[in-house]
């Protein structure tokens, strides 16, 4: 065969080829245009009364309508050429869905075979012969889109393939703009929650923070008392060292008369008599090595508070469990002393997690000040442990108090629920504690026994592998 | 589950046959059948529950026999068929006799009852497939366009024996017959490719249609058909006249607005009168410019495999489930010796995916210049997809 035959031949196939791509080229014009027209539109109404423009530089018709189904009618949201068809009709998807047999895209070659349909729409469209009907679904609306041609069989297999690729690209951009919106306002809706929750969990700790007043109060009066005491006891040994150290200058002073130092040797000799020097001198010692304590003690209840107290920030940090037990002990170390014996059995090692320091706390000082309260007999123990289990760190605080109704286990997180007497309990500490583990990806284990024990155990995933698992 | 088997056999008795294609399709039930084999095998089909297998059939008689992908079965003594089992998709067939040589009547007939029972009266369907007898091609496309428009693509061709001499036969699942147009409507739920072309190339040799009548050319350029076409081939005519012109046909010039390049709508000529006047096997019209065509053994054997490359080509991803090749019966005589590089061509093409290749006096297409139309000499192929043209 000739060369120039067999270049003809490959023209030809590759005008059958092109007609393909063609068929595609219309359609991504189609789907350019379409999405043009949801960007610019505020209503799904009104993307849709642009599609008529649209999609006539695809499909060739003469008429238009949109519907948007119900079960069983109509309502007409945009026409072109369709000034018969009524604002409602009594057909709707039920009906459609029996006429296309379950198609979403069908060219319809004479109007008046089509099923249930068929006769009203020729009748609000005389003078429409053949029509393309395309179903559009979006997440919970169901629309038809009727284009109509006054020409016997206008429409083909092609006309379908355009439509409802276009319409399907339609459908999920619509979808995805919905989507896009409904996850804003989750969005917007989630940062109120956090504002809320974040402003609750600050009340909630001033709330506590007021109930331990006295308990802490009484925690600085102490290292305080005694470290006043101290310093009145130090001052009264100091004016002592005072005059022995003034006289022994004197004696030691040969400038000055010897009557001068006489009377300072003689003072010496009164001083040793009266006083107990050497015990001064100890006991000193025992002072200031006491008013460090205390004024340790002081420092760490003081610090303890501030970090408390401090507001939340979104600082993410690596916390040790234990430490942070620890610290919440200190803050409530007072309203525990006299009230019930308190039993540590923590984890040897640090228990590392990642979260927000202040937050963790708070649910320890939540669950211990309710442990605290649920106390009301003589012989109260509150017994805290920690531990591995698996990829988890946990806390338990367990209390022989007055116990949780099992009634009431279900329903301890939910926001505002309290058994204590109005004004004792806002009823928001444990929401805010189960809250603050669903932050920290953790969750809490309640076991309780009425009139016996309550142990809530808290669970965060650990930061990284512990070398050491109980 | 979209799923297409074909099966085979050369069995002569009714009872063999339905065992060697129960054998080969497992037992299996499917929507649609194409059934084609030589016109002494397929009247044995009315004797066979072939209803059982699938619910609606299209066939009838090929020349010589068939070609599936698993040989090639031209001893005048086969019969194939290739089964699709759709579940989501819609198929259906229906014949009418051809009565007082109205074939509109028995195409619109066919097609009507088809619609119904494909349960979709009133939807163009994706593909519509026909066979009917020689002679009747134009008239049955003319007719299925005027009831579901121009843009529905409309595949076939005539029912063929082995040698022009009447012995052709129709299928439509419940009866053989002999002047029927059966009419199948197909709305598969995979995407389907189909190309319509043939294996001839055009010569300098070029004439008006001054006079002709139908099937009739009767003048070319003011002159008897008989001269000019004698003189465009520098030799007298003599017997056995479709041998001797299959690979010089005459092209009826189709141009086309969208490229440079016409297209070409053979038709052979069958018989030569003393009047001047050629018998074609296609119509032709007066003002037509015409033009003499010509081919070579290897282009006619190797174009079927580069017609279903680029029919394959425009599949999602360009994977096909199978597919069916109609193949000009004329073509076949000329080189029936070497048909098995035809069947080894498609099957490179189509990946051994299965296939039926079936011969046909006349074939129907939808042509480059997006027409249903019916030439002779011509191949058609339609592939069916994996997936909807969608996913």
């Amino acid at each position: 065969m000739p060369t120039v035959e067999k270049l003809r031949e490959k023209v030809l196939e590759l005008t059958f080829e092109r007609d393909n791509a063609l068929l595609h080229v219309r359609l991504n014009q189609l789907l350019q245009k379409g999405l043009d027209a949801i960007l610019s539109s505020d209503t799904l109404e009104d993307t849709f009364s642009k599609f008529f423009g649209v999609m006539a530089e695809g499909i060739q018709f003469d008429c238009a309508v949109l519907l948007r189904l119900e079960a069983e009618h109509f309502t007409v949201l945009a026409r072109q050429k369709a000034p018969d068809w009524p604002e409602q009709g009594e057909l709707g998807s039920d009906a459609l869905q029996t006429a296309l047999s379950g198609r979403h895209s069908v060219a319809v070659f004479n109007l008046l075979l089509l099923p249930i349909w068929g006769e009203p729409i020729s009748s609000w469209w005389p003078a429409i012969h053949s029509a393309l009907l395309q179903r559009i679904q979006t997440r919970d609306q169901q629309f038809l889109l009727i284009l109509g041609s006054g020409s016997v069989a206008a429409f083909g297999p092609s006309e379908e393939k355009i439509a409802s690729q276009f319409i399907s690209f339609v459908a999920s951009t619509i979808a995805s703009v919905e989507n896009r919106k409904l996850y804003m306002a989750s969005q917007s809706l989630k940062e109120r929650q956090q504002r809320i929750e974040q402003s609750l969990l600050q009340s909630e700790k001033m709330a506590s923070l007021g109930q331990l007043a006295a308990g802490v109060a009484h925690e600085l009066n102490n290292p305080i008392g005694f470290l006043l005491s101290n310093i009145h006891m130090f001052q009264t040994y100091l004016s002592i060292f005072k005059s022995l150290l003034t006289n022994y200058q004197l004696v030691a002073d040969s400038g000055q008369s010897d009557e001068v130092r006489l009377r300072a040797q003689k003072e010496l000799d009164e001083l040793y008599q009266k006083e107990d020097v050497a015990f001064l001198l100890e006991d000193s010692d025992m002072l200031i090595a006491d008013s460090l304590e205390g004024a340790i003690r002081v420092r760490d209840i003081v610090q303890s508070l501030r970090r408390f107290s401090h507001p939340d920030t979104d600082k993410i940090e690596l916390v040790d469990l234990n430490e942070s037990v620890e610290s919440t002990i200190k803050i409530i170390g007072g309203e525990f002393k006299h009230a019930l014996y308190l039993k540590k059995y923590l984890h040897p090692s640090p228990l590392f997690v990642m979260g927000k320091s202040n937050q963790i706390g708070q649910v320890f000082l939540n669950i211990m000040m309710n442990a605290r309260q649920a106390i009301q007999h003589d012989h109260g123990e509150l017994q805290i442990s920690s531990g591995v289990r698996d990829s988890e760190a946990w806390v338990a605080i367990e209390d022989n108090g007055c116990g949780i109704e099992p009634a009431h286990i279900n329903r301890l997180f939910e926001p505002f629920f309290t058994t204590k007497d109005v004004g004792q309990g806002t009823g928001l500490g444990l929401s805010l504690c189960h809250s603050i583990m669903l932050q920290h990806s953790g969750h809490i284990e309640v076991q309780s026994s009425l009139g016996s024990f309550s142990r809530f155990t808290l669970y965060f995933p650990l930061a990284g592998p512990m070398e050491h698992q109980d | 589950m979209f799923e297409i088997k074909t099966a085979q056999s050369n069995a002569c008795t009714a009872e063999a046959i339905w065992q060697d294609l129960q054998q080969q399709l497992a037992g299996q039930q499917f929507q649609f059948g194409f059934v084609m084999g030589h016109h002494s095998r397929v009247p044995l089909l009315r004797e066979l529950p072939m209803l059982s297998c699938a619910a609606h059939w299209i066939g009838g008689s090929s020349c010589l026999g068939v070609i599936t992908e698993q040989g090639v079965f031209l001893q005048q003594d086969s019969l194939a068929v290739m089964m699709i089992r759709d579940d989501e998709g819609h198929y259906a067939s229906a014949s009418a006799v051809i009565e007082n040589q109205d074939i509109a009547k028995a195409t619109q007939q066919a097609l009507t009852l088809a619609l119904q029972k494909a349960g979709r009266p009133y939807q163009v369907p994706e593909l519509v497939w026909c066979m009917q007898p020689p002679g009747t091609e134009e008239a049955v496309l003319r007719q299925i366009e005027k009831v579901l428009g121009k843009k529905v693509p409309v595949y076939g061709g005539s029912s063929a024996d082995d040698d022009v001499s009447g012995l052709w036969v129709q299928y439509d699942g419940y009866a053989i017959h002999q002047q029927a147009v059966v009419i199948a409507v197909l709305y598969p739920s995979v995407a389907i490719s189909h190309f319509f072309h043939s294996g001839y190339v055009p010569t300098q040799h070029k004439g008006i249609v001054t006079k002709a009548k139908g099937r009739l050319l009767q003048e070319i350029d003011d002159q008897p058909a008989v001269d000019v076409y004698s003189r465009w081939l520098n030799k007298k005519i003599s017997d056995n006249y479709m041998q001797e012109t299959t690979l010089t046909p005459l092209g009826s010039i189709i141009e086309q607005d969208q490229l440079d390049l016409p297209l070409y709508m053979l038709s052979l000529p069958v018989d030569f009168h003393d009047d001047g006047t050629i018998e074609l096997f296609a119509e032709v019209e007066q003002g037509t410019q015409l033009c003499l065509m010509t081919s070579e053994t290897p282009r006619l054997l190797s174009r079927t495999g580069t017609m279903c490359d680029c029919t394959r080509s425009i599949l999602p991803q360009q994977r096909v489930s199978g597919g069916i090749i109609i193949f000009c019966g004329a073509c076949l005589l000329s080189i029936k010796e070497q048909m098995g590089l035809v069947r080894d061509n498609v099957c490179t093409s189509l990946d051994g995916a299965p296939f039926l290749i079936a011969f046909t006096f006349g074939e129907q297409g939808y042509a480059v210049d997006h027409t249903n139309r019916h030439g002779n000499l011509m191949y058609a192929t339609v592939l069916f997809g994996e997936t909807d043209a969608d996913s």
